[in-house]
């Protein structure tokens, strides 16, 4: 986990650092984070072992809804 | 410069990606299995299982000099299937590689309890060969996996020829004696062949001297006869020949040996190119099962002190064809006596429809009134190098 | 926004290698299991609502020309519940692709690789699709050209050799099938692969013409193909064994020999499988891609294609076995499926055409 996030620092750090250095739109910058962010958070769900289970989810939902 | 840098460094990036085999297991950390044997134990119900694991010193070209066992059988046993095969390591020094193992020899006993459990638990792992072929043993297994076959020393490999040669030879063994067929055959009524292996003495010669004597037959292994298993579990057994007709009828074989007799003289007639035609109607509210077998002779042998003329030549493939169907249809009526639905009839008056049928399919037990009703034609086309016998003494009619 | 134009040709391969690509692997074992001797017709219905929902996508497709369907829901709802639709129709494609690749995943432990870790296949595939991704649909559409041949050649190859296990006595008992139960315990097939193919409402305006006729012969002939290999695992594996193995179809080449030197094909098919799965997973991660470029109006591709790498193999480890995912896909990817291509669709045609009808209305008086 610790290199997992090490990682995720690393490439986090050098795609924003890229990212701005390109000159990049503000509102690409704003999306590409919240992407990384929401793939971090997946990735520490599973290794904190509350795996996010996006079928589940989706069942829970459609048992809701009744169909 | 900087190019090329940055695509050697993409390029070796990239290769460490190539993981090559995740497990680490060098060839030599291997034991390759070449044959299992599995039993279970009648007082406690554990799983006892044999693996033959081949020693590869016996066939390396320095050191195989001979002086060592080609194979060496390990016994373990375990409280259920998958304990034993875990359970090797407490006793084996390599890694238990059972990948390649084709031949599986499993007792009497053990059959006829029920294989469900073996065929779910084998067929459930990654590694497994739906070519597997099954044997039964009604010898002592542990005797069976410690004998050492001559001329080729793997008995794994031993057995397997054993059937291919026998089906080449007579026919009377199928090929479709493997695992998928057993499988296949789980949810039928269809029964399936499984060939029995027995040892020829009463104990095996558990070293390596037993290569150095000329009896090849001493505590050899040989197949001697057929077991029938019925869904998973083995109901009864029948002699080689008997499932040579059977083979014949359910045309599974190209090749069919028989011996006829004409003027009390033996004749033996080798057939091939075998083709069988099958059907179900029904006639009078009774099933027919129609079977339509063609097949080439080539004569072996006639001890005949006729000339083979034309007459006598059809003379004699109305004896093969009065021969084969009389006894084809004995075997037939003794299956149905004995509730064996070889021939999966049950199954294929189910899957019949139309109004007729309607009555037959209501009665449970409509196959075993089911009638073979057999024709056989056959022609001979190979005589052999002479065409008419030497008479010797029975020429000047002495 | 890239100005990409693939041929008729090219985007009929994309479509077939999109709908047959893998479902001729995943699809059959279910089938037979439940339909037993007569699992090969039930492609044949799965197609006509194919068909069916590809025309209504191709009338939504004809309204607003050029348009890909995130611009449509856009331009027909209005910023905001169109952006949220639109936003829906994301994620759904990143859904998509999570479950492909979470296939591979399956796949190669299953049969192959059993030791190797879930991630490593994962993140390889991922990798290699993103690099497509980011050099565009053109190189996608090029590239799936030519791994179709050798896709179709090597399928040949071993339906031609596992013909000798043909066995017509597998047929035994056919045409008794429960028409309406095998519909219902089998609309999985109408999600997953027919419906699926919604995601070429994002490249029907790179198409440069003949989309309906390319489209609609290219569903014909994956149904043609699906039900084919039905047939053809029945015939050589038998309804019993079909019907339990997960991968009926790697079994059958597992099992083809000719003579005793040329045999396990396993990995043959394997292959053929790998190239199905990249064309497949590369449609979909474009599209997502595609999707949340347009939405968010941003003009290059590479960054996001790079982030969602990290999201969707994180998503694809959200199952634990194999058995999650087939229970998924049996019982609720044809109405969630449903939902994005016939629902959406439809509300969108509707409320364009009463807009339409409105716009009408209010020009006569004025006129």
């Amino acid at each position: 986990m610790i290199w997992f996030i090490l990682l995720f620092i690393v490439i986090f750090g050098g795609s924003l650092t890229l990212m701005i250095r390109q000159r990049t739109e503000k509102r690409e910058i704003v999306l590409v984070t919240t992407l990384l962010l929401l793939g971090f958070a997946d990735w520490m769900s599973v290794f904190l072992n509350h795996k996010f289970k996006s079928s589940k989810v989706i069942a829970l939902l459609i048992d809701l809804v009744g169909l | 410069m900087r190019p090329a840098i940055r695509r050697i460094a993409l390029a070796g990036l990239a290769l460490c990606c190539l993981t090559g085999c995740w497990d680490r297991t060098e060839i030599n950390e291997l034991a390759i299995v070449g044959l299992v044997g599995s039993e279970e134990n009648k007082e406690t119900g554990a799983s006892i299982v044999y693996y033959q694991i081949v020693n590869p010193v016996a066939f390396s070209q320095e050191s195989g000099k001979g002086g060592t066992s080609p194979v060496y059988t390990y016994k373990v046993e375990g409280e259920s299937r998958g304990e034993t095969g875990r359970r090797s390591a407490e006793s084996l020094p390599r890694k238990l590689f059972t990948d390649h193992y084709q031949t599986h020899i499993i007792t009497e006993a053990l059959a006829r309890k029920g294989l469900r459990q073996f065929v779910n638990f084998y067929e459930r792992q990654y590694n497994r060969r739906s070519s597997l072929l099954l044997f039964i043993t009604d010898s002592k297994l542990s005797d069976v996996m410690m004998t050492y076959t001559p001329l080729e020393q793997l008995p794994g490999r031993t057995l397997r020829a054993l059937v291919h040669n026998t089906n080449m030879s007579t026919g009377r063994i199928s090929l479709k004696s493997r695992v998928k067929d057993l499988v296949e055959n789980m949810e039928s009524s269809k029964c399936t062949m499984l060939p029995v292996i027995s040892l020829s003495d009463s104990k095996p010669f558990q070293t390596i001297k037993r290569f150095e004597t000329i009896e090849a037959n001493r505590s050899n292994l040989v197949l001697s006869g057929v077991a029938v298993i019925k869904q998973d579990r083995m109901v009864g057994r029948i002699g080689l020949r008997d499932n040579g007709y059977y083979n014949l009828l359910k045309g599974e074989t190209n090749t069919f040996f028989q011996t006829i007799k004409m003027n009390n003289r033996d004749i033996d007639l080798f057939a091939n190119k075998i083709k069988v035609k099958q059907s179900l109607t029904q006639a009078g509210g009774v099933p027919v099962w129609n079977v339509k077998i063609t097949a080439n002779l080539a004569i072996h042998n006639n001890e005949q002190m006729e000339k083979l003329t034309w007459e006598n030549l059809s003379k004699l493939t109305d004896e093969f064809n009065r021969e084969v169907s009389e006894t084809t249809n004995q075997l037939y009526k003794r299956a149905l006596k004995k509730e064996w639905d070889l021939f999966g009839l049950a199954d294929m008056i189910k899957s019949k429809r139309g109004s007729a049928w309607k009555a037959i399919q209501d009665k449970e037990e409509a196959w075993k009134d089911t009638r073979l009703n057999l024709k056989v034609t056959s022609s001979v086309n190979d005589v052999g190098e002479i065409i008419n016998p030497y008479m010797g003494g029975k020429a000047s009619g002495k | 926004m890239e100005s990409s134009k693939i041929t008729v040709w090219q985007f009929f391969v994309l479509t077939l290698s999109f709908l047959a690509g893998t479902s001729f692997f995943f699809i059959p074992g279910g089938l037979i299991a439940v339909a037993k001797q007569d699992a090969w017709i039930i492609p044949f219905w799965a197609g006509a609502a194919g068909i069916a929902a590809a025309l209504i996508w191709i009338r939504l497709a004809r309204q607003y020309p050029g348009m890909s369907i995130i611009h449509i829901c856009m331009k027909v709802a209005g910023k905001p519940i169109g952006g949220l639709l639109a936003f829906l129709y994301i994620t759904y494609f990143i859904q998509l692709s999570v479950f492909i690749t979470r296939n591979v995943g399956d796949f190669m432990k299953q049969t192959m690789m059993p030791i190797t870790p879930l991630t490593v296949f994962h993140s390889m595939f991922l990798v290699i699709t993103a690099y497509a991704v980011i050099k565009g649909i053109e190189t996608i559409a090029r590239s799936s050209e030519l791994l179709f041949i050798i896709m179709a050649l090597t399928f040949v190859l071993i339906f031609c050799m596992a013909l000798a296990q043909w066995d017509w006595n597998h047929f035994q008992g056919s045409f008794r099938m429960n028409v309406w139960e095998s519909l219902v315990e089998t609309r999985n097939i109408f999600g997953f692969p027919f419906l699926e193919s919604l995601v070429f409402l994002m490249l029907f305006p790179f198409v440069q013409a003949k989309v309906k006729r390319s489209f609609i012969w290219a569903i014909i002939m994956a149904t043609a193909l699906l039900s084919l290999t039905t047939f053809f695992t029945i015939g050589v594996l038998g309804v019993t064994r079909a019907s339990h193995d997960t991968y009926p179809l790697f079994v059958i080449a597992q099992e083809v020999h000719v003579g005793t030197f040329f045999e396990h094909l396993e990995s043959t098919i394997a292959l053929i499988l790998l190239a199905a799965i990249f064309i497949k997973l590369s449609i979909a991660y474009y599209c997502s891609v595609l999707g949340l470029c347009q939405l968010f109006r941003i003009s290059s591709r590479f960054w996001v294609t790079i982030a969602l790498i990290l999201l969707i193999s994180g998503l694809a480890l959200g199952y634990d076995n194999v058995v999650e995912n087939i229970e998924f896909s049996q019982r609720y990817d044809f109405e969630y499926t449903l939902l994005y291509s016939i629902f959406i669709p439809c509300l969108l045609l509707l409320v364009s055409w009463i807009r339409k009808g409105w716009g009408k209305r209010r020009e006569e008086p004025a006129s």
